[in-house]
């Protein structure tokens, strides 16, 4: 069966040195056959050894799609697919770019605010943060995707119920880029949503944008606001 | 069997101790630092010796994971073990390995890893299933022998289409690149 297979498999192989030809260049072969089709299985029946007697009917190959499992790194958690289309030969969906991205996650962002821990009420609260863009690749189908993500807006949650969003990420005082006011003395927990804008690119193909931002919620950062109070003195 | 072990141990202990008596000074063999003092043999995740899917998967990444023990080590004896005698693919990585080490050279840590994997399970025992996915190398430096120059490489990622038979535990049967 193996003699069927006829076209030799091409790959650009750079982790493996001294194989003659130089399998750091492109265009070398470097492993068994393909059969040509692009596509699996390779048959390879019978074995060497010893195996059982080849099955009556036709195998039909069962297509899953695996990954390590999260929490067990050690095992690999396969899902069937709907098909035996394999996957790897179509382009991954936009929508299947943001499952990724979403369940690799975006960086998130911690509020700074000055006054630092505590604030006034009325008081102009100055909010900021800091967010880098993102330049990483994930896999989808197979196939690595290059992902590039940059913060688009920034949604502030203040904690006392109100929310703004701006496009900018705020700088420290005496800059005022982002400021609230807090109207009730208390404490509240603030928190700073980035929304990214995720490009991405399949093998080195042109870029596309995703339609919708991801966001990445931020941690919480705990104020305590104060009242205050006028004292009179001579 | 453990009977046979403990003979084996304690008479190559008495061996040892005998020779210590009677050997001659020798000259200390002459010996380099290794590549990747630290490279240890990936363990076998039990998941990777389940005739399953999973365990498929599991098995081909736990092989990646050996082939870059031997990559850092020229320690090829498990990656033989894990794949058929005629797996060209195996052998054109476990020749180069070998014959790096032997004249050598080294290759200093690259990571290497497979993404999310499309398998098409047999599910017939014996008969190979196929395995699509990316193989990833992070950057690092090669020699290939130690009178070649030292050569720094970047990250790659490429396809690969890999071959496995489940057979008393699964073996790579073979590796094969994609255009």
């Amino acid at each position: 069966m193996i003699a069927t297979i006829v076209s030799l498999a091409i790959f650009s192989l750079p982790m493996s040195p001294t194989v003659d030809p130089d399998p750091h260049e492109s265009g070398v072969v470097v492993g068994d056959v393909d059969n040509g089709k692009g596509n699996g299985p390779i048959p390879k029946q019978p074995l060497p050894v010893a195996g059982p007697p080849a099955p009556e009917e036709e195998w039909v190959p069962e297509p899953f799609y695996c990954r390590p499992q999260a929490p067990f790194p050690n095992t690999d958690d396969c899902i069937m697919k709907p098909d035996d289309e394999p996957e790897s030969l179509r382009p991954a969906t936009p929508d299947e770019v943001r499952e990724e991205v979403k369940r690799v996650g975006l960086a998130s962002v911690r509020v700074q605010v000055q006054p630092v821990g505590a604030t006034l009420v009325n008081l102009d609260t100055i909010l900021s943060t800091s967010a880098v863009p993102i330049e990483t690749t994930v896999t989808v189908l197979g196939t690595p995707v290059e992902i590039k993500a940059t913060a688009a807006s920034f949604t502030w949650h203040h904690g006392d119920g109100t929310s703004q969003t701006t496009t900018k990420p705020g700088r420290p005082y005496p800059a005022k880029d982002v400021v609230h006011q807090y109207r009730k003395p208390g404490h509240v927990n603030l928190r700073v949503d980035v929304n990214y804008q995720v490009d991405f690119r399949i093998e080195g193909g042109s870029w596309q944008q995703l339609a919708d931002p991801i966001t990445a919620p931020g941690p919480a950062t705990s104020l305590r606001i104060r009242e205050a109070r006028p004292v009179l003195s001579r | 069997m453990k009977s046979i072990l403990g003979v084996l141990l304690v008479g190559a202990f008495l061996l040892s101790s005998c020779q210590g008596e009677a050997a001659e000074p020798k000259a200390a063999p002459q010996t380099t630092a290794p590549a990747n003092p630290d490279a240890t043999l990936p363990p076998m995740p039990a998941a990777a010796n389940e005739f399953t899917p999973s365990g498929a998967s599991t098995f081909v990444r736990h092989y990646v994971e050996v082939m870059e023990y031997a990559s850092q080590t020229g320690d090829v004896s498990e990656l033989k073990r894990l794949s058929f005698e005629d797996c060209e693919g195996c052998n054109r990585y476990i020749d180069v390995f070998v014959d790096m080490y032997a004249k050598g050279g080294y290759s200093k840590p690259r990571d290497w890893s497979v993404g999310g994997i499309n398998l098409l399970f047999n599910k017939h025992e014996g008969y190979e299933s196929t395995a699509r996915t990316s193989l990833k190398l992070s950057t690092g430096t090669i020699k290939s022998s130690s009178e070649a120059t030292e050569h720094t490489y970047p990250k790659t990622s490429g396809k690969v289409i890999l071959g496995l038979v489940f057979d008393d535990g699964w073996r790579m049967s073979q590796i094969a690149g994609k255009e």
